[in-house]
């Protein structure tokens, strides 16, 4: 099964450091991590969206980060051990029909690609990968805290959204971390919401949601921005061209 | 997300030994097929397909919110209280929160005496991550903004008697119409 995910881990992470206790487990270090992995260590995440006019601050504990997103060979290989994941049999709930749209057969992808990120895979589908490794997606404040980096000054022309994609932060500059220009799942993508106009909740339906879910922290971070709209927009059945996935395990 | 993996091999299954019911084993694109595990408020354990049988209206809310689910529980207990008399009995009301954490099966049978809930109306309660992973098939959004607080959609489903999705609707409290004629076309469609 899936690891606890964002809220109880929030909600007993303040509780930890209130106490007094553990800002990183002691015996999480690099060490734990394996080869194709980068070791995250503990920090703080800062939600886009204010609560209540507050700008919060979540601690997040260490990972262990796959240092680039699933690749078709390494899918390939899932799909194999695992039919119920191919094309022709994933029930229509866990996906929707352009799952594995680039591949030809159930055990074919393209030769070309197999290095490549694997894309049209629903969050059911990336999900049910990590846990076959014993891994799982990472939550939105992991995910943030380990590719939400600064924006370029100059963003390059031809790949106009590559900067929101994922940019490492300034710790892990020197880390095998790589980001291969697609769009990624998180275990709790279906957290944020957006609507109306950013940096103020004036013009959000009010009648979709309840709660203040859009009133930015830094109204300037574009890529922030297209990020929180992005997943906002997602359904956990959506296999798109642009959008992979990788892995995490807690550093242990 | 095993479970979701399990919840595959049992239509499967359920193929070979109740080929006489085709019309009873979870589709394809029944939420039934998540086989993951609830508690009712009574204490009762539930997995989603033993609902089958019945369509529901499908709210998720938590018990502390001051905003909408208010709003959206009693139009939905309205809703039951004034059901044209061509679809009485065939809805049921489900209410799943969103915050297992404080929401304990002692805060939803309070919730359900405080509410004037009856026997019509389920109260569960789920992992953190069962949560997340209905919340991820309804399209759901939530956040725990705070200690007891979320932002969320004000989202109702309405599920058929297999556990498809065959309504959805953010303004219910507004317009209950469209979940009326969701529930006609069901029928007409038998």
């Amino acid at each position: 099964m899936r690891r606890p995910i964002a809220a109880p881990a929030l909600v007993l992470s303040v509780m930890a450091l209130a106490a007094g206790i553990g800002q990183a487990r002691p015996h999480a270090c690099a060490n734990a991590c394996r080869p194709h992995e980068v070791f995250v260590p503990a920090g703080v995440y800062t939600p886009f969206f204010k609560s209540g006019g507050e700008t919060r601050s979540v601690p997040v504990e260490p990972i262990c980060l796959s240092a680039t997103t699933v690749t078709h060979e390494e899918f390939l290989e899932f799909v194999r051990e695992h039919p119920a994941w191919q094309k022709s049999r994933i029930k229509k709930l866990f996906a929707e029909d352009s799952y594995l749209a680039d591949w030809p057969g159930d055990l074919t992808p393209s030769p070309e690609t197999l290095s490549q990120p694997v894309t049209f895979v629903s969050w059911f589908a990336a999900g049910a990968y990590c846990e076959s490794l014993g891994s799982r997606l990472p939550t939105v404040a992991e995910w943030e805290r380990f590719a939400g980096g600064n924006e370029p000054a100059n963003r390059p022309t031809n790949a106009p959204f590559a900067f929101a994609m994922g940019r490492s932060a300034p710790e892990l500059a020197n880390t095998a971390l790589q980001f291969p220009g697609v769009w990624e799942w998180t275990a709790n993508f279906n957290s944020a919401l957006v609507s109306g106009r950013i940096g103020t909740n004036e013009g959000a339906d009010t009648s979709q949601f309840c709660g203040d879910g859009v009133r930015a922290v830094d109204p300037s971070n574009y890529g922030a921005f297209l990020r929180y709209s992005f997943r906002s927009s997602l359904r956990g059945n959506f296999a798109l061209r642009n959008l992979g996935f990788r892995c995490v395990r807690e550093a242990r | 997300m095993n479970r979701a993996f399990k919840g595959i091999a049992f239509p499967l299954l359920a193929a070979v030994t109740l080929t006489t019911q085709v019309s009873s084993e979870p589709s394809e694109r029944s939420v039934y097929q998540l086989v993951s595990k609830w508690i009712e408020d009574n204490g009762r354990g539930l997995r989603l397909a033993t609902l089958e049988g019945n369509m529901q209206l499908l709210a998720l809310i938590y018990t502390t919110c001051e905003g909408s689910c208010p709003i959206t529980v009693k139009s939905m207990q309205m809703f039951s209280r004034n059901l044209p008399a061509d679809i009485l009995g065939r809805i049921r009301f489900l209410l799943v929160t969103v915050d297992p954490e404080n929401d304990t099966l002692a805060v939803l049978r309070k919730y359900r005496r405080d509410m004037k809930l009856d026997r019509q109306w389920k109260l569960l309660r789920g992992s953190a991550d069962d949560v997340r992973e209905l919340a991820a098939v309804l399209g759901f959004n939530y956040e725990q903004i705070e200690s007891g607080q979320f932002a969320h959609s004000n989202l109702v489903t309405v599920l058929d008697e297999r556990g498809e999705i065959v309504h959805q609707q953010n303004d219910f409290a507004s317009d209950a119409k469209p979940v009326i004629e969701a529930i006609r076309n069901q029928q007409s469609g038998r």
